[in-house]
C-alpha cells in the first residue's frame, strides 16, 4: 500500500490501495472526499476559510482556501470519470493549538476554517460522513482510498476512525 | 513585498537578531546554568509548505512558544524545542527530576522561561532601535511541530506564499540543549524597524 503525503496547501488524488496523508495538521484542515463506487479519492490539506479580498495575487496557490479546495477536490475526482452524486466527505482538523486569549487576532482560525469547509461542502452537495475538529490537539490523518476511510490520531495517542 | 529587502538590510536584520539573540542565550544559560551557544543567523525565505522541514518534519514533537510583537513595530516570534530539550529545560529551571513534563508546573515553567527569553532578545532590539517593543502573553503547546507551526504559516500566508524569517539555533556544547528561534518580522513594519535601527546607529556601523 503507498502511502502519498499531502502538504500544507497541497492537494492529491489516489486510487485503490493508496492511502493519503497530511501530518501534524494544527487549524488547518484536511478534506477527504470520496467516491464509494469508483473507489477514488482526493485528499485537501486547508489553511484559510477564503481570499478576504478576492484578489488573486500572480502565482499564488489557491488551494491554500477551504472553498477553492472543496471545489477542487471534487472536480479532480470528476476528471477521472468520478460521479458527484456517489461522493462522501470526511473532514478533520481545525484545532485551537496555543491559548492565545481574547481578541488576538488569528485565534479562532481553526474554528472558521472548519465552518467554511462545512459550508462549501454543503454548497456543492457533497454529504459530511464524519469529523473530528475543534479541541486543542494537533492531528495526522490518513486517508484510505479502498475503504474512503479517514484515520485520525494525535500525538496523546488518541486514536479515531471516521 | 520582501523583494525590496537588500542584502544591506538583511545585513542589519541578521545583526539585530544576533545582538538579541545573544542576550536571550545569556538569560537562558543563567537560567539552566549550562553553557548555551547561538548560531549565526540565517535569514531564510522559504515556501511556506517547506517550513515543518526546518524544525525535523511536520510530525516530531516540540515545546512550541509563541509570542506576538507589541508596540511600535509588528512580528512574531516562535521558539521551538525539540522535546528532550524542552524537558531538560524544565528540569534544570525548576531543579528537581520528578516534574511530569505536561504538569501545570513544567507548562507554567515553561511559559516564563519563554517570557524571560523573549524580553531578553525584545529589550535588546528596542535599545539598538529606540523602538518601544513588548511581547504579547506567550501562547505554549507540545505537539506536532505542523500543528505548532500551523499559526504562523496561517498569517503569513495571507500576504504571501513564501515566508520571511530569521532562524537562529541556540546549541548547548553537549547537544543536551537545542532550540531554534524564530522572528517573523511583520512586513509592514519591518521597514520602519530597519530604519529607525539604522538612524540610531547601526550596529555594523552607518548603513
Amino acid at each position: 500500500m503507498s502511502r502519498i503525503s499531502v502538504g500544507i496547501a497541497d492537494l492529491r488524488t489516489g486510487g485503490p490501495g493508496e492511502v493519503l496523508a497530511a501530518v501534524g495538521l494544527g487549524s488547518c484542515v484536511a478534506i477527504a472526499v470520496h467516491d464509494r463506487v469508483r473507489r477514488r479519492g482526493s485528499l485537501a490539506h486547508i489553511m484559510l476559510p477564503q481570499q478576504t479580498d478576492g484578489r488573486r495575487r500572480p502565482g499564488e496557490n489557491m488551494w491554500k482556501y477551504a472553498d477553492v479546495a472543496v471545489r477542487e477536490a471534487i472536480r479532480a475526482l470528476e476528471n477521472i470519470g468520478c460521479n458527484r452524486a456517489d461522493m462522501g466527505a470526511r473532514i478533520a482538523g481545525g484545532a485551537s493549538i496555543f491559548e492565545l486569549g481574547r481578541g488576538v487576532e488569528g485565534g479562532d482560525i481553526g474554528k472558521r476554517n472548519v465552518e467554511a469547509v462545512v459550508r462549501a461542502l454543503a454548497d456543492q452537495g457533497i454529504p459530511l460522513l464524519g469529523s473530528d475538529v475543534g479541541g486543542r490537539e494537533g492531528r495526522t490523518v490518513e486517508f484510505s482510498i479502498d475503504t474512503g476511510e479517514l484515520a485520525v490520531k494525535t500525538v496523546r495517542g488518541t486514536r479515531r476512525t471516521l | 513585498m520582501y523583494e525590496r529587502i537588500d542584502e544591506s538590510r538583511l545585513d542589519i536584520l541578521r545583526e539585530i537578531c544576533s545582538i538579541g539573540a545573544g542576550h536571550a542565550a545569556t538569560a537562558l544559560s543563567q537560567l539552566t546554568g549550562r553553557r548555551i551557544n547561538l548560531e549565526v543567523p540565517r535569514v531564510l525565505f522559504t515556501k511556506v509548505q517547506e517550513v515543518p522541514r526546518i524544525v525535523g518534519g511536520a510530525e516530531t514533537i516540540v515545546d512550541g512558544l509563541y509570542f506576538r510583537i507589541l508596540g511600535d513595530a509588528s512580528g512574531v516570534i516562535l521558539m521551538i524545542f525539540p522535546e528532550e530539550s524542552g524537558r531538560e529545560i524544565v528540569r534544570l529551571v525548576l531543579g528537581r527530576d520528578d516534574a511530569a513534563p505536561e504538569d501545570a508546573l513544567s507548562v507554567s515553567a515553561m511559559r516564563e522561561i519563554g517570557n524571560i527569553l523573549t524580553s531578553a532578545f525584545l529589550s535588546a532590539i528596542s535599545q539598538l532601535s529606540g523602538l518601544s517593543l513588548i511581547p504579547s502573553v506567550p501562547g505554549y503547546a507540545r505537539d506536532m511541530a505542523g500543528a505548532i507551526l500551523d499559526l504562523v504559516l496561517i498569517e503569513l500566508s495571507r500576504l504571501e506564499d513564501t515566508a520571511l524569517m530569521i532562524e537562529t539555533v541556540f546549541r548547548e556544547a553537549g547537544e543536551g540543549i537545542r532550540g531554534h528561534f524564530f522572528l517573523l518580522p511583520d512586513p509592514h513594519t519591518l521597514e520602519a524597524t530597519l530604519k529607525a535601527t539604522e538612524r540610531a546607529g547601526s550596529p555594523k556601523g552607518p548603513g
